[in-house]
């Protein structure tokens, strides 16, 4: 897959611009001290992080184009889900090891390019058995790992 | 010689000899993997050196970003692939050697200049220490916040590709550095009522998820079932007295080169391989043998960037600069340990400073035994397929994100934070930028801040003090020197 380098620099240095503009809206509700206050050096970044993005859109704009190759978006895509999975199981059930397994078992059946389905389920099966085994006697039982 | 004031006996308990052995290990295995680099390596094992004491802690982590920096000259060499960033130019000789027939003298080389380096490194270390310390003690807020300045005028000025961006990447790991409760007036900024952000945003979680998030998604965007394989008949490390001599003055050279840019904060080792390959090439007899397999290309780059990394230990050991994302993580041991690294702790706890310096240098002599006798069991670690490593370095990095405060809510903030660094990584924004910036933020405000409250908010502060001065117009050489540097190149691009 291939992305517009412009159009991506574009989107990226108008959310950096968001985020300076909300920092700045955020430094208006903190407390008035004299002097140097905690409002102080945030403020300060947020207008030169609008300033500079800003800059940058211009001189993207203006620049060259191209793209940025994506290859393989659906394995990226995979690789966030199964983050996102593993952190949402690790949260619902309050149950590291388990999950941990599911998940590593998943992702190593699905990213192995391996043909035979067998042979890809018995791999991910082991190599799955042996990384949350590792991580327990490792973690949980030497280092005391509270998960 | 206060350096040599050390009670050596110390060193050698079996909790600093199996940390330093641990972490040589580690840091060979890590290395040659392409792909994963020392700072995914630190920061990996950092949950590892929780229950440790401070000195095997901070030993097998520097012990391990010495090896990996040998570690990828394996790949490099064996498989014309680098393991690591700064390994890149030693492919360009080592491998072309490899391919004649003589993997075992190329890794020789290797292995020989990436000793003296880190030699070279450490003795700097050891020699220097003493003296800034003395000079740094001297220093106040204005001084101090012009100095993390300087590291950040130094990354964006010499580290980087797009200008604007890596201002923008600094500005916004300063911004992130603000989050959570300010130490002067306990008001609580940008924590969105969420109480896990009142310390601000986890380092180890925010360092884990940028390194290692984004390396897992790029080998997914690879071939998974790579598996790298090698000759491993020729692999055993051997070079005569004969064939070293001819190359001692091209390390000598490297490991100076690598040690002063180690110094400079956010420039690293990859740059300091280049220059040193560059400055062989240009000062040998026979540069047309470079890229064939000569010799000095070898060790050039290798005593390099070992060398670097006990000069990018010297900012933070002496100043309580990180220099480098690598050196960053291992400063974060440091914190957890409850020590803020800095001139006050040499003056206070000489004993731990010594002890890793010299540890450090002890860490470079296993890295030359083990490579002699190991490096061809080692080689046969590259047959993990990619879709495993990828695997285990996904787990081993929630883990590392957990580990720190068993908290839930850093292995979210590292895996978010690893998912928007992949896509803005791909957009030329600097990780090395905003890591320093986000390390160096509170450091920065909290100095900046104290300066202004004495001089009653007049900026006149940074200009009328002697250190003041002479750090400003470092600040002003460096910028000099990055203006030319741009000039040079755009001058270039436009000739026909």
């Amino acid at each position: 897959m291939k992305v517009s380098y412009k159009r991506a620099t574009v989107l990226a240095n108008l959310l950096f611009a968001a985020a300076g503009i909300f920092v700045l809206r955020m430094t208006g509700d903190f407390p008035e001290t004299f002097g140097i206050g905690p409002a102080y050096f945030p403020k300060v970044l947020s207008m030169l992080l609008i300033g500079f993005a800003l800059y940058s859109t211009a001189a993207t704009l203006l620049g060259e184009g191209g793209h940025i190759a994506l290859p393989k978006p659906g394995n990226i895509l995979f690789v966030i889900l199964s983050g996102v999975l593993f952190i949402f199981l690790w949260l619902r059930f309050q149950l590291f090891y388990a999950t941990s397994f599911c998940v590593v078992t998943m992702m190593l059946f699905f990213l192995n390019p391996e043909k035979n389905i067998l042979k890809k389920i018995s791999v991910a099966l082991a190599v799955g058995a042996v990384i949350t085994l590792l991580v327990y006697l490792v973690f949980g039982r030497v280092l005391n790992f509270r998960f | 010689m206060e350096i040599f004031a050390f009670d050596f006996l110390s060193l050698f308990t079996w909790q600093n000899v199996t940390a330093i052995l641990m972490g040589v290990l580690i840091g060979i295995s890590i290395g040659m993997m392409p792909g994963l680099g020392p700072t995914v390596g630190v920061a990996l094992v950092l949950p590892v050196t929780y229950t440790m004491g401070t000195v095997p802690a901070i030993l097998l982590l520097v012990a391990l970003y010495q090896a990996a920096e040998y570690g990828g000259s394996i790949s490099a060499i064996t498989l014309g692939i680098p393991g690591t960033a700064s390994a890149v130019a030693t492919t360009l000789d080592g491998n072309p050697m490899s391919k004649k027939g003589y993997p075992g003298k190329a890794l020789g080389y290797s292995l020989y200049a990436s000793f003296c380096g880190g030699l070279f490194g450490g003795v700097l270390l050891l020699v220097l220490i003493g003296p800034l310390t003395k000079m740094a003690i001297r220093f106040s807020d204005p001084e101090i916040f012009l100095i993390a300045l300087l590291g950040l005028v130094s990354v964006v000025g010499l580290g980087s590709k797009d200008i604007p961006k890596s201002i923008i990447s600094v500005i916004f790991g300063l911004l992130l550095s603000t989050v959570g409760i300010d130490v002067f007036t306990g008001v609580s900024r940008f924590t969105l009522d969420i109480p896990s952000l009142s310390e601000g945003i986890p380092f180890v979680a925010l360092i884990t998820g940028l390194f290692a998030v984004p390396e897992v998604i790029n080998l997914a965007t690879g071939n998974l079932g790579t598996v790298y394989v090698s000759d491993t008949k020729n692999l055993r490390v051997g070079l005569s007295l004969r064939e070293f001599r001819p190359v001692i003055k091209t390390i000598l050279k490297g490991s100076v080169i690598g040690s002063i840019i180690g110094i400079i904060p956010g420039v690293g080792p990859s740059a300091a391989t280049w220059i040193s390959y560059a400055e062989a090439k240009r000062s040998s007899k026979n540069p047309e043998e470079f890229g064939n397999g000569a010799p000095e290309g070898i060790a050039a780059p290798e005593s390099a960037n070992n060398a670097c990394v006990g000069g990018a230990l010297l900012p933070l050991l002496s100043l309580g600069i990180p220099g480098s994302g690598t050196i960053a993580v291992i400063s974060s041991a440091f914190i957890i340990k409850g020590i803020q690294p800095g001139p006050q702790v040499f003056q206070t706890q000489p004993d731990l400073i010594l002890g890793i310096i010299w540890g450090f240098i002890l860490a470079t002599v296993v890295v030359l035994v083990v490579g002699k006798y190991a490096t061809a069991f080692f080689a046969r670690l590259l047959t993990i397929p990619n879709y495993v490593l990828l695997t285990i370095v996904f787990f081993a990095a929630m883990i590392g994100a957990y580990g720190t405060r068993f908290n839930l809510f850093d292995v979210g903030v590292a895996f978010t934070i690893g998912t928007i660094g992949f896509f803005l990584s791909r957009l030329d924004y600097s990780f090395p930028c905003f890591v320093m910036a986000f390390i160096l933020g509170n450091l920065i405000e909290v100095s900046l801040r104290r300066s202004l409250m004495l001089s009653r908010g007049s900026y006149t502060i940074f200009f009328t003090r002697p250190y003041s001065i002479a750090i400003l117009c470092i600040i002003a050489a460096v910028l000099f020197f990055t203006i030319c540097s741009r000039v040079k190149r755009v001058r270039q691009e436009q000739k026909p």
